[in-house]
Order: C-alpha cells, then sequence, then structure tokens
C-alpha cells in the first residue's frame, strides 16, 4: 500500500502547523514530515503539539543533522516524543544543508561518515543499550545511555542525494527521504539504492522510499504555479550546475535568478522561471495533472510521496483538495 | 493569564439556532481568516483559546456552539471589524453589528 505525506517549515506559528497536521490525519495522510533548521520553531517541540492533537498520523523529524545535534541530545528528544505518540515517531537524519550551517561556523566534514556514526549511536540508544567507548572518526562517547525507554520502535530514516549516501540509507536505514520532484532524479537514486541494498545483502521490500516533492495544487493550474513559483526560484538558485544541466537548465538564466532573488527583486526573479525549472523542480497542477505525475512515482518504487512547501496557494484549502481528489485515487 | 470562560450566553443565543451548513460555512470563513492571516499579524492571538480551538478541531466539535464561540472569540480579539464582516456574510448581522459596536 502507498502512502501520502506532508511537510511542514514550522515558521509559521506552532498552532497552524497542529492544525494542518490534524486536518491531514483526518484527510488520510499517513506521515507529517517537520524540518529542522536552526532558525525556525524547534521540530520535536512542534510534534509534541502534533502528538497531542493527533491519534494515527505518524510524525517524523525530516531530517536532523550530526553536526548541530550531537545524536545522543537527538536521541533524547525522539525518545521523549515517543512516549506522547509510540509507534508513530520516526527519527530522519541527514548532513544538513551546508550553507545554512557555514552560517554558524559549522563544518559539515565527511558527511556520509557522521550521518552513519550518528545512526549507530542513536540505534544503540533508542534500542535501551548502552553506548560505550564509541571511537568515531566525528564522535567519541564514553559512555551514554537514556534512562528511560522510548516508547514503541523508532525507525530510522537517510535524507540523501548523492550516491554515497543513497547507498548507506539502502544499508543502514529503515527508509530513505528523496528530496526530488522529476522522475528521472528518482529513476537514478534508485540505481544508487539498489547497489547500497544489493551490497549489504539486503531487501528493499520493507525499506521506505519516500519522495520529498515541491509541491502545489489549485483547480486553477495558473494559481497552483503561482504558489509554488517563489519556491521553485529558490531551489534552482541554490542547485548545483550539474544537476541544472542534466536539466536542460541554462546556467547563465540561473546565474541572473540567483543575483535577482539576492538583491531581492522578486519580480524579475519571478518572471524568470521557465517551464523547465518548474518541470524539474516541482509537481504543480490541477489535482488532475498531479495525479499522473505521482502515479509515475509510485511506478518507480516510491513507497511514500510527501507534500512539501508550498502544497498549494492556501495549504487547509489545498488539504482539502489532496483528501478528496488525490489520496482516495491511490487508496481505494 | 487570559482565563477560559464558559461561552457568553448572549453569543449563544445567536449560535443557537444555526443550521448544519450554516455551521460549516461559519467555521471554514472563520478559519480561512485565521490560517491566512501574516504570521506577524498572529501575534495577538488568545493563545489559550487557541488551544481549545484545536482540541475541538481534534474532536471535531469545531462547529458546536462552543466552537464557534472559540473560533470567534479568536478572531474578534485579531480584527472585530473583520469578523464582523464574516458574521454577517453568514447572516449573523445582529452579532456582526454588535461587535462593531463593541469595538467603537
Amino acid at each position: 500500500m502507498v502512502r501520502f505525506g506532508v511537510e511542514f517549515i514550522p515558521q509559521e506559528p506552532f498552532w497552524r502547523t497542529v492544525f494542518y497536521v490534524a486536518q491531514a490525519e483526518k484527510g488520510g495522510f499517513d506521515n507529517t514530515w517537520i524540518t529542522d533548521h536552526f532558525m525556525n520553531r524547534n521540530p520535536y517541540t512542534t510534534m509534541a503539539a502534533i502528538a497531542l492533537h493527533t491519534e494515527k498520523i505518524t510524525m517524523g523529524v525530516g531530517v536532523t543533522n550530526p553536526y548541530l545535534v550531537n545524536p545522543v541530545v537527538t536521541a533524547q528528544n525522539i525518545a521523549s516524543l515517543s512516549e506522547m505518540a509510540p509507534n508513530r515517531v520516526i527519527l530522519g537524519i541527514g548532513a544538513g544543508d551546508k550553507t545554512t550551517l557555514g552560517l554558524l561556523g559549522v563544518e559539515t566534514t565527511l558527511p556520509v561518515r557522521a550521518v552513519r556514526e550518528c545512526v549507530e549511536i542513536t540505534r544503540t540508544l533508542l534500542s535501551g543499550d548502552k553506548v560505550k567507548n564509541y571511537e568515531g572518526k566525528i564522535f567519541k562517547i564514553q559512555k551514554a545511555k537514556l534512562a528511560f525507554k522510548p516508547a514503541g520502535k523508532i525507525p530510522i530514516y537517510i535524507g540523501a542525494q548523492g550516491p554515497m549516501m543513497l547507498r548507506l540509507a539502502a544499508k543502514i536505514g529503515d527508509g530513505v527521504l528523496i528530496n526530488a520532484s522529476h522522475p528521472d532524479d528518482v529513476k537514478e537514486a534508485m540505481i544508487h539504492l539498489r547497489k547500497g541494498a544489493e551490497k549489504a545483502g539486503r531487501d528493499l521490500s520493507n525499506f521506505d522510499i519516500v519522495v520529498y516533492t515541491s509541491f502545489s495544487t489549485h483547480k486553477d493550474r495558473e494559481k497552483a504555479k503561482k504558489a509554488a513559483l517563489p519556491v521553485v526560484a529558490f531551489i534552482v538558485a541554490g542547485c548545483p550546475p550539474p544537476i541544472l544541466e542534466k536539466h536542460g537548465i541554462s546556467l547563465e538564466k540561473a546565474t541572473q535568478l540567483k543575483k535577482a532573488l539576492s538583491e531581492g527583486k522578486w519580480d524579475e526573479a519571478f518572471s524568470s522561471i521557465t517551464d523547465e525549472m518548474m518541470e524539474a523542480f516541482s509537481i504543480c497542477g490541477t489535482p488532475e495533472d498531479c495525479l499522473e505525475k505521482i502515479e509515475k512515482m509510485f511506478k518507480l518504487g516510491v513507497t511514500q510521496f510527501v507534500m512539501g512547501s508550498p502544497i498549494g496557494p492556501k495549504v487547509h484549502k489545498a488539504i482539502d483538495t489532496i483528501s478528496r481528489e488525490i489520496i482516495p485515487r491511490f487508496k481505494k | 493569564m487570559e482565563k477560559l470562560k464558559s461561552l457568553d450566553p448572549e453569543l449563544k443565543r445567536f449560535l443557537v439556532n444555526l443550521g448544519s451548513e450554516q455551521r460549516s460555512s461559519l467555521k471554514w470563513d472563520l478559519l480561512d481568516y485565521l490560517l491566512t492571516l501574516k504570521p506577524k499579524a498572529c501575534a495577538g492571538v488568545p493563545i489559550e483559546s487557541v488551544k481549545l480551538m484545536l482540541l475541538y478541531w481534534k474532536y471535531d466539535i469545531l462547529e458546536s456552539d462552543e466552537g464557534l464561540g472559540t473560533l470567534i472569540h479568536i478572531c474578534k480579539a485579531l480584527d472585530p471589524g473583520k469578523t464582523a464582516e464574516i458574521l454577517a456574510k453568514n447572516d449573523l448581522k445582529e452579532l456582526a453589528e454588535r461587535i462593531r459596536a463593541e469595538s467603537r
């Protein structure tokens, strides 16, 4: 059975995020993912409020990183949350956003190694065991153990983009979170996931392959597109040149766009977004347009489709539309 | 500290005779206003009432007299004029007038 998730960046007052997640739960969504960036509200605080106002939906931090938060503290955070929502909590770990962490002077050295060690440490602690004399390249822990037991199982997912991280996810993760809105990017990720699983002698049938998309839907296609424009603009501006080239996006146009954004020339930036950019970095349109694209993702092997920012011109209306016109088509 | 009170009997008088369609329409109009306000404009939101609203929402009783009363209370605290406009649109003209008069 395929699953649907919804991602929130906790930029708004907590009660709005809680309202939307409770609405999503009523509408048939299975998961919610709360992002972790130091400038926004804390994801665990947000999820604690969500846990108190929902009964079924699974919630995950998507994703935290091992550089800013020590794995021991991450284990403490997620285990505490599990008491409020047993068996519906997921820990998502990734390498973190280099630019954001750079603002704090945090160097993201050996990202694959850092994520691997973080998974090892958190998994040990969450199983109730002791981490003793851990001598990693990134983390050295003399002795650590949680003084309480997490409620239920807490799966660990890995946020992955590059080949090495994707292979690591398939080797040691319970699932993977892939940032991709285009089937070609998912196809490529699947190759690395399969390689990683093969190397680990692992079967991916119980492995959750989650695709995070920039999503926008509205009955009026142009309105859906307009809502997604700013998100796509920032994705293009931060995208490495090889990925832009892969999608046939002119590097010159991307550079101009980046310049316009950095100068706060929003109209100029948003009007320079091309159809190729929208196609590569978002799934947007009428519910019918989106259905076709979602189906393609599931056919590629994705097991959970996540609707991420902006979701639609008005979030509550988009959740309602998705609940009535999209999810039931896949969950008969 | 903000104190929660039971629903004002005067307010209840206006809500008690609303039909289910009218309740749904009023609920979504008030929510639409609350959920699309710029985050900065939410600074004055009566937080205890918001927590109560989330509970009503969780248990699907936001269309009850108490649920709608709570929504009206929150919206009124943020913008009495806009709240009156929404109420008037939903055939609660007398209540809308009362709110406008209170805010003058």
